[in-house]
C-alpha cells in the first residue's frame, strides 16, 4: 500500500497509527498534501522575541467579539432544562405554565423537534467532533443526569430562565452506573486513544518486578475534573437562506461546521461556523449538545437564537477530564536503575463515546527501562461524556509516575533529582526512536541550581518559617514525539504549512491571511501573522 | 429611571430582574464587560459606579437610578488608550482577553480605594497608609479570576501604572 | 427569577410599610438575594430597596458607634472609628467576599444572607429543610466539609457564612429593628437563632420587621481585637473556622476576654465557656488550648469536618498568641 493510499484512509485510527511510522522516516516533501515548511532549516531567532500581541487593542479595550456578542435582528433568547436522573426515560411532560409564561416564543423537547442525524461522535471520522454517539432531542431516553431535555426560547433572556424554571418532568427511571465499583463490576475494556491501543510491552515487567531489590508499588486516584473556560459556552445562530449561520466558540473550527451541517444534512457550503475570539478553551470548546439545540430551535422558531450556558449549564452539557485509578509499580536495582515499570489501571467513558483519559502518554518516553509494562482499561459510567482536557492523560499520568519514582527515591535513600538523572533515557523506551530534541537532565541541573536544591533538608516536616511548613518537590514531563494527537498535529503543521490558511493580495498590496484557526489566548494571531510575514518576507 | 452610562444619559429597562450586565450588553449593546458566572464568583462583569468597582451581574439595573457607570468602553479617549489598557497590552496581561475589561475596571477601582486610604486583608496595619506592594495587589484584586493564568502581567501592568503609592501624577491620570 | 415588583423606600416608615407581607423581602446590594433569586431558591413577589435609608456611621452618646443599615461593608471597614476602636470588625469584613461586593453589600443585608451549604441552593431534588420544610437534610450524611459542629439539630447542620456577624457577636452588639409594631433592639446573639426543628428560620425577626442600625457599645477591650480566618484559598472563600477575638492583660494574666468563632454552627458561636475559662488566668498556649476544649467539648463532627475541632483550637491559640503579645493594629 503507498503512503498516499494510507493518506487516504477514511478511519482516523488507521490513519494515526500510519502516521505514527511515516513523519519520522519520511523525507518532508512524501508527506501527503505537502511542502515543506521552508523555515523549517531557518534559524530567524524570532522565536522568542517579545512581541505585542496583534489583538490587544481590541481585547483592552472590550472590543473582542465574543460567541455571545453577535447579535440578528428579531433575535429569541434560549434557556435549557436538564434531566435529573442519570438514565432512563421522559415519561411526561408538563409545559403549559412555561408555554403561557410572558415572552415566551416556543418550548422545544423531543416531541417537537425537528428530525436530525445524530453527530458523528470524536473518533469516528476524520472531522467528526461530536460529544457523544446520542442523537439529541430525538426521543424521550436519559444518558446522564444535567442531560438538556428541552429549551425554552422567549423574547429576553430573564424570561426565557423562567419559564425553563415552571416545566416539570416525569421520569421513569433506569438502573443507573455512577460509580467506579459498579463501572469496574460491569466490565473492563482495554482503551483505544485516537484509535490507537493504549497499550506498551517491552520485556517482562511483572517478572522483573518480582525480583528487584527495591519495588514501590502504589495505587494513585485522581478524580473527574470540570471544565471552567471562564467564558461560558454561548452561540448566536441564523438560518440565512437555507445556510446555517452560527457565532461559535470554537477550538476546532472546520470540523465543528462540517459535523453540525451533517446533522442538518448541509453541504459544507451551507454551514458558515465563526470564532474568532474563545474566552478560554483548553479542550472543551467543541461541540456539545447546545449548537445543535440552539440551531434546531432557530429552525423550529423561524427566529435567530441566541443560546449562552449558565455556569451551572456548562456542568451539566460540557465533558471534563474523566477519574482515573493507576498502579504506578517500579522495580529498581540497588543502584537505582529502574528494571521494571508498571504503569496500567483505568479511565472512565460513557457507552456513547470514546475518550479514555491516556496516562500512560508521558511515561512511554520517561525513562529508561528494558521493561515496561503500559496500559490503559476502561469502564463505562452513565454521565456527561468527558473529553479532552489540557495535557489530556499526561497531567494526571505523570502524577501518578512522579509520585511513585519520589517513594522510590526515598526506600533508596537517594536524592529524587539524581535517581531521576540516572535513569534518562538515551532514546525512546518504548518506539526505540531517537529524540529529535531532550533537554531534560539540563533542566534538572538547571532547576537545582536555581531553586537551591542541594540546600534543602530531604526530610518530611523539618522546615518550617513562622506558621508555615516548606517543603521541596520536583516532578518533570516530558512530551514524547508522536505520541499525543497534539504532537502529531504540531508535525503535520511543520510540514505542510500552516494548515489551511489562504493569502489574498490586494491591489493596495495589503495582505490579509484567511485563517480558520481560532485565537483561544495562545497567540496565534501574532503567530501566523509573525511567520506568513516571514514567508512573504513582509 | 435613568442612569448615564460613559456619559450618556440613558433609560433603565422596564423588567426589574434585568441585571446592570445584561443591559449593559443586550440593550445598550455594550458587550465589552463581560458574563463570565453571573453569580459574583469571577469579576469579569465588574464595571465603575460613581468611581467604585462593583458586580454588574449581581447589580438589579433598576438600583441604579441617577449613578454614573463607566464601563471598559468609557475608558480610552478616542483613539488614545487610557494608561491601564496600554500597560496591560506591553505587559501582556492577558490571553484569551474575556476577563480583561472587568480586570481593568477593577484595578482602576482599586487605585481609587487604594488613594482613599481603605485598607485590605494583608494590610498590617489598618490605619497606616496604604502602599500597594505586589501581595497588596493580589489580594486587592482577588475578586477576578482569571482562567489563562494571566496573573503575573495583570500584576506588572497594574503596578507599572500605579506604581507602590499612587503619586498626584498618576491620581490624575486614574481619575480621567 | 420570577418576575417581582420594584419598590423604593426613602423613609422607614415607607419600608416598613411595603415590606409588610410574606411576599416582600428587603433588598440591600442585593449580592445574596439577587443570586437566591436566580436560582429560584428565593421567589419574592416583592421587593423594597432599602439602600437609600440611613447609611451613616456616627458617635452614640455613650462613646459607641451607631452604624446605619445601609451602610456598605467598604464604608464600615474604613471608618476611622472602626478601624481604631473595633479593629476586629474591620478585619473581619476585609476578609469576607471580594472588594467589588463588599463596595455594594449592606450591614443589613449581610447580617440576613443565606447559608451556602449547595444542598440548601440544589433545587433540582437536594432535600433541605432549611429550603423545603420536612424534605430532609442531605448535607448530614452528604458533603458537609463547610457544615455546623455546634449547635446543629437532625434537621439541619448549615452555618452561617458571614465575617462580620462573627465580629458583632464578640462585640455584643445592639440590632435595632423596625416593624409595623414600632420599634425594638435586641442583643447581637440573640438576632440569629440555632437549627432546631425549623431551620427555615435563620433569625427572630417577624415578617416586614427591617434592621434599621447596628449599634456598637463603648467597649474598651475591642481596641486590641483582631479577625483571623481560615480557609480552602489564600482570599475569597468563605470560611472553616474563623476567630474573632478580643484581649486584654493585666501584667501575664487575662482581664478581659471576647471570643466568636465561625464556620461551626448555624449562627455565629459566642465562646462563652472559652471566656470563661481563660479570664484572670495566665496566657499560655497550654491555657488557650484548654479554654478551646471547653468550647468544643459538644461538638459533634461531621464525615467531612472532623477537622474542626482541632483547626478551631489552633487558630485560637494562634490568635490570643498574637493578641497577647500585643502585635496587632
Amino acid at each position: 500500500m503507498s503512503i498516499i493510499d494510507t493518506a487516504k484512509q477514511a478511519a482516523q485510527g488507521l490513519m494515526q497509527g500510519a502516521m505514527e511510522k511515516l513523519v519520522p522516516l519520511a523525507p518532508d516533501s512524501w508527506i501527503p498534501g505537502g511542502r515543506p515548511d521552508p523555515l523549517i532549516a531557518h534559524k530567524h531567532g524570532l522565536i522568542g522575541t517579545p512581541v505585542s500581541r496583534l489583538d490587544g487593542a481590541l481585547k483592552v479595550k472590550g472590543e473582542a467579539g465574543f460567541a455571545a456578542e453577535f447579535r440578528f435582528d428579531d433575535m429569541a433568547y434560549a434557556a435549557l432544562a436538564y434531566a435529573t436522573i442519570p438514565r432512563g426515560r421522559i415519561t411526561a411532560i408538563d409545559s403549559a405554565a412555561a408555554e403561557a409564561a410572558t415572552g415566551v416564543v416556543l418550548v422545544m423537547t423531543h416531541l417537537n423537534a425537528p428530525r436530525m442525524n445524530t453527530p458523528g461522535v470524536f473518533g469516528s471520522s476524520p472531522t467528526a467532533v461530536g460529544p457523544a454517539d446520542l442523537p439529541i432531542l430525538q426521543d424521550a431516553r436519559i444518558h446522564w443526569n444535567g442531560q438538556p431535555i428541552a429549551c425554552v426560547l422567549a423574547e429576553t433572556q430573564e424570561q426565557a430562565d423562567h419559564a425553563a424554571s415552571l416545566l416539570r418532568f416525569t421520569y421513569d427511571a433506569e438502573p443507573s452506573t455512577t460509580g467506579l465499583a459498579s463501572a469496574k463490576a460491569n466490565g473492563i475494556e482495554p482503551g483505544l486513544f485516537m484509535g490507537q491501543p493504549l497499550h506498551n510491552r517491552i520485556g517482562d515487567a511483572d517478572a522483573a518486578l518480582a525480583t528487584a531489590p527495591h519495588v514501590v508499588d502504589q495505587v494513585y486516584r485522581t478524580p473527574r475534573h470540570n471544565h471552567n473556560p471562564i467564558e461560558p459556552h454561548a452561540a448566536t445562530i441564523a438560518w440565512i437562506d437555507g445556510a446555517l449561520v452560527i457565532h461559535d466558540a470554537s477550538q476546532m473550527v472546520t470540523a465543528q461546521a462540517q459535523t453540525i451541517g451533517e446533522v442538518f444534512d448541509l453541504k459544507p457550503d451551507k454551514v458558515r461556523l465563526t470564532s474568532p475570539y474563545v474566552g478560554g478553551g483548553f479542550g472543551c470548546k467543541g461541540l456539545w449538545d447546545h449548537q445543535i439545540i440552539g440551531a434546531a430551535a432557530a429552525k423550529l422558531a423561524g427566529r435567530p437564537v441566541r443560546i449562552t450556558l449558565s455556569r451551572e449549564g456548562v456542568y451539566r452539557v460540557v465533558g471534563g477530564r474523566s477519574l482515573t485509578e493507576q498502579r504506578v509499580a517500579i522495580g529498581a536495582t540497588a543502584e537505582g536503575r529502574f528494571d521494571a515499570l508498571v504503569h496500567t489501571g483505568l479511565s472512565i467513558m460513557t457507552p456513547h463515546n470514546n475518550m479514555p483519559e491516556p496516562f500512560i502518554l508521558g511515561t512511554r518516553a520517561a525513562y529508561a527501562c528494558p521493561n515496561i509494562s503500559l496500559q490503559v482499561d476502561i469502564a463505562r459510567m452513565n454521565m456527561l461524556a468527558n473529553t479532552f482536557m489540557r495535557a489530556p492523560g499526561e497531567a494526571v499520568g505523570t502524577f501518578a509516575l512522579e509520585c511513585a519514582v519520589d517513594e522510590l527515591a526515598v526506600d533508596l535513600g537517594m536524592d529524587p533529582v539524581e535517581l531521576r538523572i540516572l535513569n534518562e533515557p538515551d532514546k525512546d523506551p518504548t518506539s526505540g526512536l531517537a529524540f529529535s530534541s531532550r533537554h531534560i537532565v539540563e533542566a534538572w541541573r538547571n532547576g537545582a541550581d536555581h531553586f537551591g536544591w542541594a540546600n534543602r533538608n530531604p526530610e518530611p516536616a523539618k522546615h518550617r518559617d513562622g506558621e508555615w511548613q516548606i517543603g521541596m518537590g520536583c516532578a518533570d514531563r516530558g512530551r514524547g514525539g508522536g505520541n499525543g494527537h497534539g504532537d502529531l498535529d504540531h508535525h503535520r503543521d511543520r510540514r505542510r504549512g500552516t494548515t489551511g490558511s489562504v493569502a489574498r493580495s490586494g491591489r493596495d498590496r495589503l495582505r490579509r491571511l484567511l485563517d480558520p484557526g481560532r485565537d483561544h489566548g495562545g497567540g496565534i494571531a501574532a503567530d501566523r501573522g509573525d511567520r506568513c510575514g516571514r514567508h512573504r518576507g513582509t | 429611571m435613568s442612569f448615564v452610562v460613559n456619559g450618556n444619559a440613558v433609560p433603565g429597562p422596564a423588567d426589574p430582574r434585568v441585571s446592570l450586565l445584561d443591559h449593559l450588553r443586550e440593550t445598550l449593546h455594550l458587550t465589552g464587560t463581560k458574563k463570565g458566572c453571573n453569580q459574583g464568583a469571577c469579576g469579569a462583569c465588574t464595571v465603575l459606579v460613581d468611581g467604585e468597582r462593583i458586580l454588574s451581574c449581581l447589580a438589579l439595573a433598576v438600583q441604579y437610578d441617577g449613578r454614573q457607570i463607566t464601563t471598559i468602553e468609557g475608558l480610552a479617549e478616542a483613539a488614545t488608550l487610557h494608561p491601564l489598557q496600554a500597560a496591560f497590552i506591553e505587559h501582556d496581561g492577558f490571553q484569551c482577553g474575556y476577563c480583561t475589561p472587568g480586570q481593568i475596571c477593577s484595578a482602576i477601582g482599586m487605585a481609587a480605594e487604594a488613594r482613599r486610604g481603605v485598607p485590605s486583608h494583608v494590610s498590617a496595619d489598618l490605619a497606616a497608609e496604604v502602599i500597594l506592594t505586589r501581595d497588596e495587589i493580589q489580594e486587592r484584586m482577588s475578586g477576578n479570576l482569571c482562567r489563562c493564568g494571566a496573573h503575573n502581567g495583570i500584576i506588572d501592568a497594574i503596578q507599572a501604572t500605579i506604581a507602590p503609592a499612587p503619586t498626584a501624577e498618576t491620581s490624575a491620570e486614574m481619575a480621567a | 427569577m420570577t418576575p417581582f415588583t420594584y419598590l423604593r423606600a426613602d423613609t422607614v416608615n415607607d419600608a416598613v410599610r411595603l415590606g409588610a407581607g410574606e411576599t416582600a423581602a428587603f433588598l440591600g446590594g442585593g449580592t445574596n438575594i439577587v443570586d437566591l433569586m436566580r436560582e429560584t431558591v428565593a421567589r419574592h413577589e416583592i421587593l423594597v430597596d432599602v439602600t437609600r435609608l440611613s447609611d451613616a456611621v456616627t458617635e452614640t452618646a455613650e462613646g459607641g458607634l451607631l452604624i446605619g443599615a445601609a451602610a456598605t461593608n467598604t464604608a464600615v471597614a474604613e471608618h476611622n472609628g472602626v478601624r481604631r476602636r473595633y479593629p476586629m470588625l474591620s478585619r473581619a469584613i476585609l476578609a469576607g467576599a471580594s472588594a467589588q461586593i463588599r463596595n455594594m453589600a449592606t450591614v443589613g443585608g449581610n447580617l440576613l444572607q443565606r447559608t451556602r451549604c449547595t444542598y440548601f441552593y440544589d433545587t433540582d431534588g437536594s432535600h433541605c429543610n432549611k429550603r423545603a420544610p420536612g424534605t430532609g437534610c442531605d448535607a448530614r450524611e452528604g458533603f458537609n466539609r463547610i457544615h455546623a459542629i455546634l449547635g446543629a439539630s437532625d434537621a439541619c447542620v448549615a452555618t452561617h457564612p458571614s465575617d462580620m456577624c462573627v465580629a458583632l457577636t464578640a462585640l455584643d452588639a445592639i440590632v435595632h429593628i423596625e416593624g409595623r409594631d414600632g420599634a425594638r433592639t435586641l442583643p447581637f446573639g440573640e438576632l440569629h437563632r440555632l437549627p432546631g426543628d425549623r431551620p427555615d428560620l435563620d433569625t427572630v425577626l417577624a415578617a416586614g420587621e427591617l434592621i434599621t442600625a447596628i449599634e456598637l457599645p463603648p467597649l474598651g477591650v475591642a481596641a486590641r481585637s483582631t479577625y483571623r480566618k481560615v480557609r480552602d484559598r489564600a482570599s475569597y472563600a468563605f470560611a472553616l473556622i474563623s476567630v474573632a477575638a478580643a484581649l486584654e492583660m493585666d501584667g501575664d494574666r487575662i482581664s478581659d476576654v471576647r471570643i466568636a468563632f465561625g464556620g461551626v454552627a448555624h449562627k455565629p458561636w459566642r465562646a462563652a465557656k472559652a471566656e470563661a475559662a481563660l479570664r484572670g488566668e495566665l496566657a499560655s498556649e497550654a491555657g488557650f488550648r484548654a479554654a478551646a476544649a471547653a468550647e468544643f467539648a459538644d461538638a459533634r463532627p461531621l464525615r467531612d469536618n472532623a477537622f474542626k475541632p482541632e483547626l478551631a483550637t489552633r487558630t485560637l491559640a494562634a490568635v490570643l498568641a498574637e493578641l497577647a503579645k500585643g502585635d496587632v493594629a
